[in-house]
């Protein structure tokens, strides 16, 4: 027997397994061309917010469903750990996704850096945390869709257009109760610099337990092959 | 270069799924340079006991030591998205002789042997198969057997299976696993090969008495 091997190729591997999600990629492309061009003719767009409606979608792998289903028995026989393969996931599914938010969200000159990328960030960690450790069973994209289904209901909703409007103009901001929803229903809203901070640190406490918690969820969980 | 002969030692374990108990304190240790054989009925829990030993199942209770281990559990366990050599390279392997197939366009013993090529030169401390000569043509198997043997000196290598041809064929020693616990036989140092029907026998009797 030789040893013959090279490095692991987590990438390569989940793409086998059907755990990317590659179709971000073109997405990203068309949204960033279509805003340069729009900038380029001297037009303004807020096509930043809708992709970051979009990034809780693009984090769900399936990643523990196929661990269940034995299809990642190999890469763990390959020496490969369950929390090294997790934060590889989390690092793709979630980390590039984000960065591609906030290229877009600079393309469209929305914020000013500085000022609002930390609201954005944790805005990402709320959303996709909570998405990326749903996204982690076979249903992956459900609570992307479910999220993005949340904004058009809240929009539509008599008064949700209202609380958006109080929170982005800063006049009279609604009271608890409602900003929190606004939060939970369409978290793009605690962008503005007139959201209390207090929210957005509580939506990032929330996605960094979930988070926790799925680590905690996949290093642990009984991988029983067929019997799954 | 590490100089410790892999071994896996396992020490009363136990798996339940709800109210059945299919491990009850298993207990054993196997060591490098023997083949050892996994068999017993249905449901008696030889997958459980292998994917424990691997450290994708939790037991309920109980202890292992273990090298790296690595559990092939055969053509189904396969992801089939993309070729057979992406998912080598995955891996960290070299391409294979004719690996730019597609994976879902391979027959089931295909891609069985595909299975098994990767877990051989994957070159585990604990090697762990489960029903390796299923889907296998009789040459196929032949050559897998001259593979384990020639995996075998340096490394611990288990193989569940209820083809007990195989089984007499190659195995050093065989596990019955019945009522959640193993009964040992070792093949006598001079004889070539277990005898089938002594196999069959002791099969039946580990049965018998759970």
């Amino acid at each position: 027997m030789n040893e013959i091997r090279g490095r692991i190729s987590r990438f390569q591997y989940v793409h086998v397994v059907g755990a990317g999600n590659t179709w971000f990629v073109p997405v990203f492309l068309a949204f960033a061309a279509g805003i340069i061009y729009l900038r380029s003719n001297g037009e303004h767009t807020s096509a930043g917010y809708f992709f970051l409606c979009l990034v809780p979608l693009a984090t769900g792998t399936g990643l523990l469903s196929a661990a269940r289903r034995g299809e990642l028995d190999l890469l763990f026989g390959a020496g490969e750990s369950r929390s090294r393969l997790w934060w590889f996931a989390l690092g793709y599914a979630w980390g590039v996704p984000s960065l591609m938010a906030i290229v877009v969200m600079w393309l469209c000159g929305q914020w000013h850096l500085a000022d609002t990328l930390l609201r954005v960030v944790a805005v990402l960690l709320f959303t996709g945390g909570v998405s990326f450790s749903a996204g982690l069973v076979e249903t992956r994209y459900f609570a992307g869709v479910l999220w993005l289904l949340s904004r058009f209901v809240f929009v539509l909703a008599p008064g949700g257009m209202a609380i958006l409007r109080q929170v982005e103009s800063g006049n009279s901001l609604p009271k608890p109760p409602a900003l929190a929803l606004a939060v939970l229903a369409a978290p793009e809203s605690a962008t503005s610099q007139h959201m209390p901070l207090s929210y957005l640190i509580g939506a990032a406490l929330v996605g960094l337990s979930a988070l926790l918690v799925s680590h905690i969820w996949f290093a642990r969980a009984d991988l029983g092959g067929k019997r799954s | 270069m590490s100089s410790i002969v892999p071994m896996l030692e396992l020490s009363l374990i136990r798996k339940s799924y709800g109210d059945n108990e299919v491990l009850r304190g298993f207990s054993g240790t196997f060591s490098a340079g023997r083949i050892a054989a996994l068999v017993g009925p249905n449901g008696a829990g030889k997958t459980t006991l292998l994917r424990i030993s691997a450290g994708l199942q939790r037991a309920d209770s109980g202890l292992i030591r273990s090298g790296r281990a690595l559990y092939y559990g055969g053509f189904d366990l396969l992801p089939v998205k993309g070729s057979v050599d992406q998912l080598r390279r995955g891996l960290g392997l070299p391409p294979a002789s004719k690996g730019g197939r597609k994976l879902s366009r391979l027959s089931r013993g295909e891609l069985h042997r595909v299975g098994l090529d990767i877990a051989l030169d994957l070159v585990p401390d604990v090697l762990l198969l489960d029903e390796p000569w299923t889907a296998l043509e009789p040459d196929a198997r032949d050559t897998l057997n001259i593979e384990l043997r020639a995996h075998a000196p340096n490394r611990v290598v288990i193989c569940s299976s209820h083809d007990l041809d195989e089984v007499a064929r190659v195995a050093d020693d065989v596990v019955f696993l019945a009522g959640g616990v193993g009964t040992w036989k070792r093949r006598d140092e001079d004889a070539a090969a277990f005898d089938r029907e002594e196999l069959i026998r002791a099969y039946r009797e580990s049965k018998r008495t759970t």
